[in-house]
């Protein structure tokens, strides 16, 4: 269906939108319908419980919603702040610009294992193996909801979907008509607008939508200002039509310009600490265009088509430049094979070429390189016994020019004893591929002064990491996941999740030759070191989410998130055991959080949500950051139908605090600031 | 790093807390499944159906709910009232087989990814087809219930109603937001 994007279709096989309310238990005797006319139906306020259980119920994977109303109460300006309310992921930001997103274990600016589409469109970053998330946006408004799949989906999505999938979902425009103005102001979140226009065309919908923010700085630890300003500018649309015999056609586009800052440690032989602190500044510019077809044949069997072009840059002045070109085409067939195979298979081909320029000290050899990748899954979705077991059989077979041929296959089993319970259980190998910038970068990472610890000589010390030269495997995992659904009653439900992850051939490094340089001056020994795949590790973890509804305005939920991470180098090599130092210290133990959302009389709206995040690293460790605890507050209140105006407060409970120390791309570890931001949402 | 909340803070949730209690709930609110089976019902009087499909002039109008969903036990709650004359009788279905005797039929969004298949084994039948379904009335479906905010709204499919020889009165396209007339807001 063309409303549903490629996520839904496709998510494991199974619908995952939410449910809705179902405590009709608990209320009093249902108004009498026929004394309710349908002019007044329709402005009757609906008040929802466990949305989210409901459907969630028939899924067999860890999967979590995050809804557009949930988005709205949790007072989240950006989508990475607003994925910090799935369990299982890791969201640390480094910041105001910068973010981390991770699910179950290595956390990272470029969380590499994690698969990120918005309508259908990858925006993994094919040069830094991971999302740009200060380039990732859209209005939130239109946002309908936010998958969070966790454990590997490369079997339905591919490649680099190691640890989880993240679909983010935009409304129909049917559903967006009219307009929208939505404007604020605040500390941290300095300013910003954004308008949408929706209308009728056609046989069909379609919407434009604009927006515009500049967000404050964060502070480094001695209380300067982090350079990490943000200025953006977006425009999008979307058009969805019906056109002949039941055939769904969707159009969408979107380009923006961003600036954002940073501020970088220059690895520099002749300063004195081997660094320079520089203040960068990184100009992102892109346009995609997608269009997606959707039709029924006539035997009743659904396929789809897609397809997108996206046009990127990204520009660091005295650094680097990168423009990149990705066409991407999809088909989808999905039909019903006798009474109990639900088929889906489909074929895929991706092209994305770049052109890097590059200076200082990053370079890319050779500067223009493309990537095409080709692949076909089939997914067999078999009832063993009616409405009680079902086993779900997938494979994916995918090749690319730089790591060849891959089968990532999956096996799940649901099990429904009852209309309240579920349990299932899955089985899968997936891979991630090296990027572009861990096969053809050559970076001067770091710069031992003379005298530090580890160098003993007179002359500094470059450690240059050189490209691979091609010799990068993928990294792999086999992941073994289990799961329990439960609603206890009618307004709670319970959703725990459990698994074991087995990874081979991570990437990490090794120390190579070592050389003395007289140029450039001073005189200085250049000890290189190679990429390769030495690091194995294991995680395993446990996550828990409660949806509980104890009054009719009340609505509870409460999520816990329990990983543990060993790595160790299978080389034994001093770097490549450095490197499993990193990995065991980049995310948290425990996570909890909390949200609170009460629709009180006259309109009113008073939501908090309460987050703990336990310590990363070890105490001493140069990648340390101590446990905290944020509170985020939000009070709203509609004056009219239409109009509602809105007071959040965030990072409430301290000045100030650490989130993420950045390894890759060194940089200041910035803390986030406590901030308040007012706005007004108006439709007309 | 934690430094102690500040007083502030501690005032405000404690005006939060005097709000959250001393306002009780404004309005006496439908559940979502109330006010969908509340639609379903509605729906049923501003539809004519062929004199055929019913035995007499007093035989009980059908309504038939498939799927795991509470509309089926809301729409349960009002067997024994009268639509056009007739008294309503409710049926929770166990499989599309059994929909032959239906007038209307409601499909829950649990069964959204087969309803292709379950609106084909209706086909032309004289079955008003309703469900909460996302894209309901694009695959097919007569009346398709959407959330819009914290309000239902719903869209009608005329195709469909013409290939099921279903009649809807000017007043129910007039309230379907998807509708030429329509100028509302989202």
């Amino acid at each position: 269906m063309i409303a549903k994007p490629v996520a839904l279709t496709r998510a494991l096989s199974l619908a995952v939108a939410f449910g809705f309310a179902t405590h009709a238990a608990a209320e009093s005797l249902p108004p009498e319908p026929l004394d309710i006319s349908l002019e007044d139906l329709l402005r009757v306020e609906v008040t929802s419980a466990s949305r989210k259980s409901e459907r969630l119920h028939d899924v067999a994977a860890a999967v979590y919603v995050i809804s557009r109303e949930d988005i709205e109460r949790s007072g989240a300006t950006s989508i990475p702040e607003a994925l910090r309310m799935a369990p299982g992921v890791d969201v640390a930001r480094l910041a105001n610009n910068r973010w981390a997103v991770s699910i179950r274990g290595f956390n990272n600016r470029f969380g590499n294992k994690l698969l990120v589409l918005m309508d259908g469109r990858s925006i993994y970053s094919p040069i830094f193996s991971g999302v740009l998330w200060e380039n990732e946006d859209t209005l939130l408004e239109d946002i309908d909801r936010i998958e969070v799949i966790r454990g590997p989906g490369a079997a339905m999505w591919g490649a680099n979907a190691v640890n989880g999938v993240i679909n983010i979902i935009t409304r129909r425009p049917r559903d967006t008509q009219g307009n929208l103005l939505v404007a604020g102001a605040g500390s941290e979140e300095r300013a910003f607008a954004s308008f949408r226009h929706g209308g009728q065309a056609g046989d069909g919908h379609y919407r434009v939508w604009g927006k515009a923010f500049d967000r404050d700085e964060a502070v480094s630890g001695d209380a300067r200002s982090g350079n990490d300003y943000w200025r953006s500018g977006r425009v999008g649309f979307r058009g969805d039509w019906s056109v002949a015999s039941g055939q769904r056609v969707m159009l969408s586009g979107q380009a923006y310009s961003n600036d954002t800052g940073d501020r970088w440690q220059i690895p520099d032989i002749t300063a004195r600490q081997g660094v320079r602190l520089t203040d960068m500044k990184q100009t992102g510019k892109g346009a995609h265009l997608l269009g997606r077809s959707e039709w029924t044949l006539n035997d009743g069997s659904e396929a789809a088509l897609q397809a997108y072009v996206d046009y990127s840059e990204i520009e660091v002045p005295g650094a680097f430049k990168e423009e990149r070109t990705t066409i991407d085409m999809d088909f989808q067939h999905r039909l019903l094979v006798g009474e109990r195979h639900d088929v889906l298979w489909g074929l895929g081909y991706r092209y994305s070429g770049d052109r890097i320029g590059s200076a200082g000290f990053i370079k890319f050899q050779p500067d223009s390189r493309s990537f095409n990748l080709a692949s076909t899954f089939i997914q067999d979705d078999i009832t063993l016994l009616p409405n009680t077991l079902r086993m779900i059989l997938g494979v994916r077979f995918e090749t690319n020019n730089f790591t060849g041929y891959q089968p990532l296959p999956n096996a799940r089993l649901m099990w429904t004893p009852s209309d309240t319970q579920s349990v299932w259980g899955s089985v899968a190998r997936a891979v991630r591929t090296p990027s572009r910038g861990e096969l053809d970068a050559t970076i001067d990472v770091s710069v031992l002064p003379p005298g530090a610890p580890g160098n003993p000589s007179s002359f500094p010390i470059l450690t240059r990491n050189v490209r691979s030269d091609d010799s990068l495997d993928n990294e792999t995992v086999i992941a073994y996941e289990l799961g329990y659904r439960q609603r206890l009653a009618s307004n709670l439900s319970l959703d725990v999740a459990a698994f074991y992850n087995q990874y081979g051939d991570l990437r990490s490094a090794m120390l190579a030759a070592r050389s003395f340089e007289f140029s450039p001056p001073p005189p200085h020994i250049v000890q290189t070191t190679t990429p390769d795949n030495s690091i194995e590790a294991h995680t395993h973890g446990v996550e828990i989410a409660v949806d509980w509804s104890p009054l009719s305005w009340w609505r509870i939920q409460p999520i816990y998130s329990y990983l543990s991470l060993n790595s160790s180098s299978t080389s034994g090599d001093q770097l490549s055991v450095a490197n499993t130092r990193i990995f065991n210290s980049s995310d948290p133990q425990h996570q909890w959080s909390l949200r609170s959302s009460m629709s009180l009389a006259d309109r009113q709206q008073f939501d908090f949500w309460l987050r703990y995040v336990s310590k990363l690293g070890d105490r001493n460790s140069q990648l340390a950051i101590p446990a905290y605890t944020t509170l985020d507050l939000r009070y709203a209140w509609r004056p009219t139908r239409d109009l509602e105006l809105s007071v959040v407060g965030q990072n409430l409970l301290d000045s100030q605090h650490p989130e993420f120390v950045p390894s890759l791309l060194p940089g200041e570890a910035l803390e986030i600031q406590r901030g308040v931001y007012l706005k007004a949402n108006w439709q007309f | 790093m934690n430094s102690p909340p500040p007083r502030w803070l501690a005032a405000l949730l404690a005006i939060a807390a005097v709000v959250a209690t001393s306002s009780t709930l404004a309005q006496s609110s439908l559940t979502e499944s109330q006010a969908k089976a509340a639609f379903v019902i509605n729906f049923a009087r501003y539809i004519e159906w062929p004199e055929r499909v019913f035995a007499n002039g007093t035989a009980p109008l059908l309504i038939c709910a498939l799927g795991r969903s509470a509309v089926g036990n809301a729409l349960e709650a009002h067997a024994g009232r009268q639509v056009q004359g007739r008294p309503i009788s409710v049926r929770q279905l166990l499989g599309i087989d059994d929909a032959r005797p239906c007038q209307v039929l409601f499909i829950a969004d649990s069964e959204e990814r087969r309803i292709s298949q379950l609106l084909r084994a209706v086909a032309a039948q004289p079955i008003l087809t309703v469900s909460d379904a996302e894209a309901f009335i694009d695959v097919g479906g007569a009346i398709g219930l959407v959330r819009a905010d914290q309000r239902l709204q719903f869209e009608v499919n005329r195709q469909a109603l013409e290939q099921a020889q279903l009649r809807a009165s000017s007043n129910l396209l007039k309230l379907a937001r998807n509708l030429a007339d329509f100028k509302g807001k989202n």
